[in-house]
């Protein structure tokens, strides 16, 4: 059996697609590590003495962990009038830099400025609106702890990005994972085998499932790494409503970016999950390569278009476990807790029930298929 | 050891393939014979269990091959027509491959693949890329995977398409040693092979057996229905519109005529012995005048 899994990762990953895929994940991961990550749009342009300091990349990640790291805590009030104020463009570096004193709210001051500037607090001039945190975050506020997120939110959101890409390769790659043995003539030798209705589609599932699980590995230990050299653990207890590009501003329960990273790991290698057993199924049930690919292509990508927020909660919650939703990972974090009595389950936990049903399931199935299939 | 063909049948729409075919295979060697659609192929994928009869069955030693699933696939060697295989393997590593779907154990399949790599002759060239190979070296691979698991049943679809004379008699050389206590079926439009190693023919018709024998019995099927003659060349081409032409070969300004008729065609003819590319002429040559059915 190991024998038969390496031959077919053999195959799956020895043909120029492949290559280019693969290259093409790898170019992704980089540039978008290099936009968002290390250094990402880390900038500060702070007011020294009346004159214009401009800190870039990773002298000013360095520069807004210190302003974070003052102010870390439980977030107030008070806290975020403090920073609004302590950070305010004085008249004179507004003139010196010719910058406009009626749009000081749109300009970039530092990464907590900034956060609480995007979610509401200042007016258009940059001066503290006289909001609460209330106002802003619901009831949820008084738990809400402040700290360093640039580095885990921009690690979460290129995540998002290079899975919905990694998805896009494992469709190309998996495809033909059965539906090739027809087009190349191998069905009749395969199927004529002792082990060719059995072990050899096991087989075939197997090293579909190791290169993706594998690979979705991979590429999220890529990711930690990077971020664990670019910005460290800074603001791992820190919650995740508190990122200055809001990826997760919706979450309506209390949860750190250490947290929502070990989540979103868990969605994306559960959608890798979900998505393979699903390609399995089609590759094997499909008359050719081409079809497969199309018919693939469209199962993963078109959820991602219809407005699942409008329709009856179980089928908004049903369409935001579908693979393609799973990797934006928003949908499913804006979902509520699930309680039973005082105890709340997360429904990011059912991404494990499902993945693992969805991957036997696709198993089976695409065996059956495959032993059945009629050579023509 | 038989492989019994009983009432066997696959129809597509409207389109009998197969049609109600009757037949017990024991050891030997057999040739199947018939033009294109005759069937011949769909009837190969059947005894494969690749496709499922509209109706009827396949025995082995009387247990239906259905029921019997990976069992019989451990005595089943099969080379399909349209042979297929992964480019960038080479020889070696695709008998290998083939080796583990056939369930064999990897220290045994090194050795079969190697002794026959050798065997087909392409021994020199293990390592290449099938992609590089020539069409003859692709089908002799094509024989060596069918032949890996020592098969009790061996079905081989048009297994010399490709090859040059010299391979030809390799493979026939190749199959007259393996095929002692096998069931060999084996297809093909290159009469010469069938009737110099088959034990058994089989013609095929639009999904019948029109002749089941040895290769002497059928041939005196048609006894009386071959003529040669010598005629002036020139005449040549109004006579072949006129008559089924076995073969014709030219003597300066005469042509020597072999001619395949129920009747004497001309009055210079004289009957000649048949042999089995006449059979398969008298028998498959739709557009001639001649053409028959068994029937």
């Amino acid at each position: 059996m190991k024998e038969m899994i390496r031959y077919e990762i053999y195959k799956l990953l020895h043909k120029p697609l492949a290559w280019a895929g693969l290259a093409s994940i790898l170019l992704f991961v980089g540039v978008m590590e290099w936009r968002l990550v290390a250094p990402g749009y880390a900038a500060i342009q702070a007011d020294v003495n009346g004159r214009r300091e401009n800190t870039l990349d990773f002298a000013a990640i360095k520069r807004n962990q210190e302003i974070a790291a003052r102010y870390a805590g439980p977030l107030t009030t008070e806290t975020v009038k403090e920073i609004l104020n302590t950070y305010l463009f004085s008249e004179e570096m507004l003139e010196e830099s010719g910058l406009d004193p009626e749009r000081q709210g749109h300009y970039t001051h530092n990464l907590l400025y900034d956060t609480f500037s995007q979610h509401g607090f200042t007016t258009m001039a940059g001066e503290w609106n006289g909001s609460a945190i209330e106002d802003i975050y619901g009831q949820i506020a008084p738990d809400l702890i402040l700290g360093y997120s640039a580095g885990w939110e921009g690690t979460l959101y290129a995540m998002v990005y290079c899975f919905l890409s990694w998805g896009c390769v494992l469709v190309i790659l998996l495809s033909p994972l059965f539906c090739g043995e027809y087009d190349r003539h191998m069905d009749a030798l395969i199927l004529t085998g002792c082990q060719g209705r059995r072990k050899a589609p096991l087989a075939k599932a197997a090293a579909a499932f190791i290169v993706s699980l594998g690979g979705s590995l991979l590429l999220i230990a890529v990711f930690f790494f990077v971020l664990l050299a670019s910005h460290g653990m800074v603001g791992f207890e820190s919650s995740v409503q508190l990122g200055e590009m809001g990826l997760l501003l919706s979450t309506p329960y209390v949860l750190s970016w250490a947290q929502a990273f070990g989540f979103t790991c868990l969605l994306l290698l559960g959608a890798a999950a979900v998505l393979t057993a699903l390609l399995l199924v089609v590759s094997a049930l499909a008359k050719n390569s081409f079809s497969s690919l199309v018919i693939s292509f469209v199962l993963f990508t078109a959820p991602m278009f219809i407005p699942w927020h409008k329709l009856p909660i179980i089928l908004h919650l049903a369409g935001s476990l579908l693979p393609i939703n799973q990797m934006q990972i928003n949908l499913l974090f804006s979902f509520d807790k699930i309680y039973l009595g005082n105890w709340g389950l997360n429904v990011m936990w059912l991404v494990l029930p499902l993945g693992l049903t969805t991957g036997l399931m696709g198993i089976l199935w695409s065996k059956r298929a495959f032993a059945r299939h009629q050579v023509m | 050891m038989e492989l019994r063909i009983e009432n066997l049948t696959k129809q597509y729409g409207a389109n009998i393939a197969v049609n109600g075919l009757n037949v017990t295979l024991t050891c030997g060697v057999y040739g199947l014979l018939g033009a294109n659609g005759a069937g011949k192929t769909t009837l190969m994928r059947l005894l494969c269990d690749i496709q499922s009869p509209t109706a009827g069955s396949v025995s082995y030693d009387g247990m239906p091959i259905r029921e019997m699933g990976d069992r019989y696939r451990t005595l089943l060697g099969y080379l399909p027509q349209d042979f297929g295989y992964y480019p960038d393997f080479t020889a070696f590593r695709f008998l290998m491959y083939m080796a583990s779907i056939k369930g064999l154990s990897r220290g045994f399949a090194k050795d079969r693949a190697l002794a026959l790599l050798e065997e087909v002759d392409l021994i020199r060239v293990k390592d290449r890329k099938i992609k590089t190979f020539s069409g003859g070296m692709k089908q002799r691979l094509g024989i060596a995977q069918a032949m890996l698991n020592d098969p009790r049943v061996l079905i081989l679809d048009e297994p010399t398409a490709g090859l040059d004379p010299k391979e030809r008699v390799r493979f026939r050389n190749l199959i007259s040693t393996f095929s002692q206590n096998k069931i060999v079926l084996l297809s093909t439009h290159i009469v010469s092979d069938v009737e110099y190693i088959a034990g058994t023919i089989l013609v095929m018709k639009k999904g019948k057996f029109i002749h089941e024998g040895r290769p002497h019995e059928i041939i005196h099927s048609i006894d009386g229905k071959i003529w040669e003659c010598m005629v002036p060349s020139t005449t040549v081409p109004r006579l072949m519109e006129r008559f089924n032409i076995g073969n014709l070969r030219s003597e300066g300004d005469q042509t020597l005529l072999r001619i395949i008729s129920d009747e004497k065609p001309l009055e210079s003819a004289v009957s000649a012995a048949p042999n089995l590319e006449d059979l398969y002429l008298y028998y498959f040559s739709e557009e001639a005048p001649s053409a028959h059915s068994a029937e």
